[in-house]
């Protein structure tokens, strides 16, 4: 059912490599550890928790069932891989999307969730990147080959095999195919699960930063152009929406303008500084408009 | 939206569904680009002309790579960027989908695993 992961070959170029064994740290935390706190004492060692187990998951067995209680498989932890306790996960409209078939076909069982935060309970034996205790992040990919140009990269999401998105997509670890973070743990390598820095608050974490950073447009591709993005980083809240996108005060000269299909997003949009071009709702037959004092206000 | 033809460089849109974007196009300026990240279907109306006019470009774009986001995570904890959350219980998941659906929920649902964790 379960494979140990074998690491390809060569991973040179701009990616970093993790080497050196730190010894197989399984230690499940006692649960009474506040959620945000940094601190590593009370760890037992326990080897089980490296091994492949069920865990708890909640999620749909078929495109119009509803969510409900699964048991699922998480892989024995590899060399290279991390086993979070899920903390926190966002909700993001593409979960229910995939649900409900209606990005094409959907694996079911289907246990969605992109936007994970937890605790590292155990790692592989050659993961540097994190220890027992620390909190780790998973975003839409938890795998990619690695050695194609764009993963060299550091743009794995466009790899050339594709990517293995944190579900729904084929698991080369299992030959099944992967379950996401409305779950009790998840099994990750450790090159795709983020360091959440001490002392953040993790539930707001959680959505912010493991989704579409796109929105914050780190594309190599614009940044050539002479608008960069970059200069846009940082400023994402949530919207009503749920999107995450460019809305703080402008920045390094450029206007910023929002156009939000909803009034709610304008208006918070207006506090951060932005201009707003109002927008109706994008249905078809729908005219969009411009109102104009927004845009004269910047 | 004619008023303000030709002024953006850069409009990046989250709109999740196709719609007609011509409107948008035209309000980019020379090389500006129309970015989207949301509709995932057949995009609706963009006629070619109108992108060769201004050199304009429609591009797409999906996440962010580890290392972007690692670096998004680390700047934004350094200096405190939040979302705005609203906890819910694994087994409220299913009212959570039609809050997300109809557009009653007001910030963005998090699943709280930890409480239960804690309380274990």
């Amino acid at each position: 059912m379960t494979q140990t992961y074998t690491e390809e070959k060569s991973v040179a170029g701009r990616r970093r490599v993790l080497k050196a064994g730190a010894g197989l740290m399984a230690a499940p935390m006692l649960g009474a550890m506040a959620a945000s706190s940094g601190n590593r004492g009370g760890i037992r060692n326990d080897p089980s928790a490296a091994a492949a187990q069920n865990v708890r998951a909640v999620g749909a067995k078929s495109a119009t069932a509803p969510l409900g209680s699964l048991t699922i498989s998480r892989r024995a932890v590899g060399p290279r891989d991390v086993l979070l306790d899920i903390l926190y996960c966002g909700v993001c409209h593409s979960d229910i999307h995939t649900v409900r078939g209606e990005w094409g076909p959907t694996q079911y069982p289907c246990v969605p969730g992109h936007e994970i935060v937890g605790r590292v309970i155990a790692v592989g034996t050659e993961v540097t990147k994190f220890q027992v205790g620390d909190i780790g992040g998973v975003g839409c990919i938890v795998d990619s080959c690695g050695v194609c140009e764009p993963c060299q990269d550091d743009l794995e999401q466009y790899c050339e095999k594709g990517m293995t998105q944190t579900y729904g997509s084929p698991d080369a670890h299992t030959g099944g195919y992967t379950f996401g973070g409305y779950s009790d743990r998840v099994v990750v390598k450790d090159h795709f699960v983020i360091r959440i820095p001490p002392g953040a608050d993790l539930a707001a974490m959680a959505p912010f930063a493991l989704r579409r950073c796109h929105d914050l447009l780190a594309d190599a591709a614009l940044e050539t152009r002479t608008w960069s993005a970059r200069g846009c980083r940082g400023h994402g809240r949530t919207w009503p929406c749920g999107r995450a996108t460019c809305c703080g005060p402008p920045c390094r000269g450029h206007r910023v303008y929002d156009h939000i299909i909803e009034t709610r997003g304008c208006q918070a949009s207006r506090r951060n500084g932005c201009g707003a071009l109002h927008g109706c709702r994008g249905h078809e037959g729908t005219r969009w408009q411009v109102r104009s004092d927004h845009l004269d206000r910047t | 939206m004619k008023a303000h033809a030709g002024k953006f460089d850069l409009i990046i849109s989250t709109v999740p569904n196709g719609y007609p974007m011509q409107a948008f196009i035209d309000l980019l300026k020379l090389n500006g680009t129309l970015v989207n990240v949301g509709a995932m279907e057949p995009l609706k109306e963009v006629k070619g002309l109108h992108l060769a006019i201004g050199r304009r470009a429609l591009a797409g774009s999906i996440i962010g790579g580890i290392a972007e986001t690692q670096e998004v995570v680390d700047y934004c904890a350094a200096r405190n960027i939040k979302a705005q959350v609203q906890l819910i219980r694994p087994d409220e998941i299913n009212t959570a989908f039609e809050g997300v659906i109809d557009k009653s929920v007001r910030y963005r649902y998090v699943i709280d695993f930890a409480s239960s964790k804690r309380a274990g």
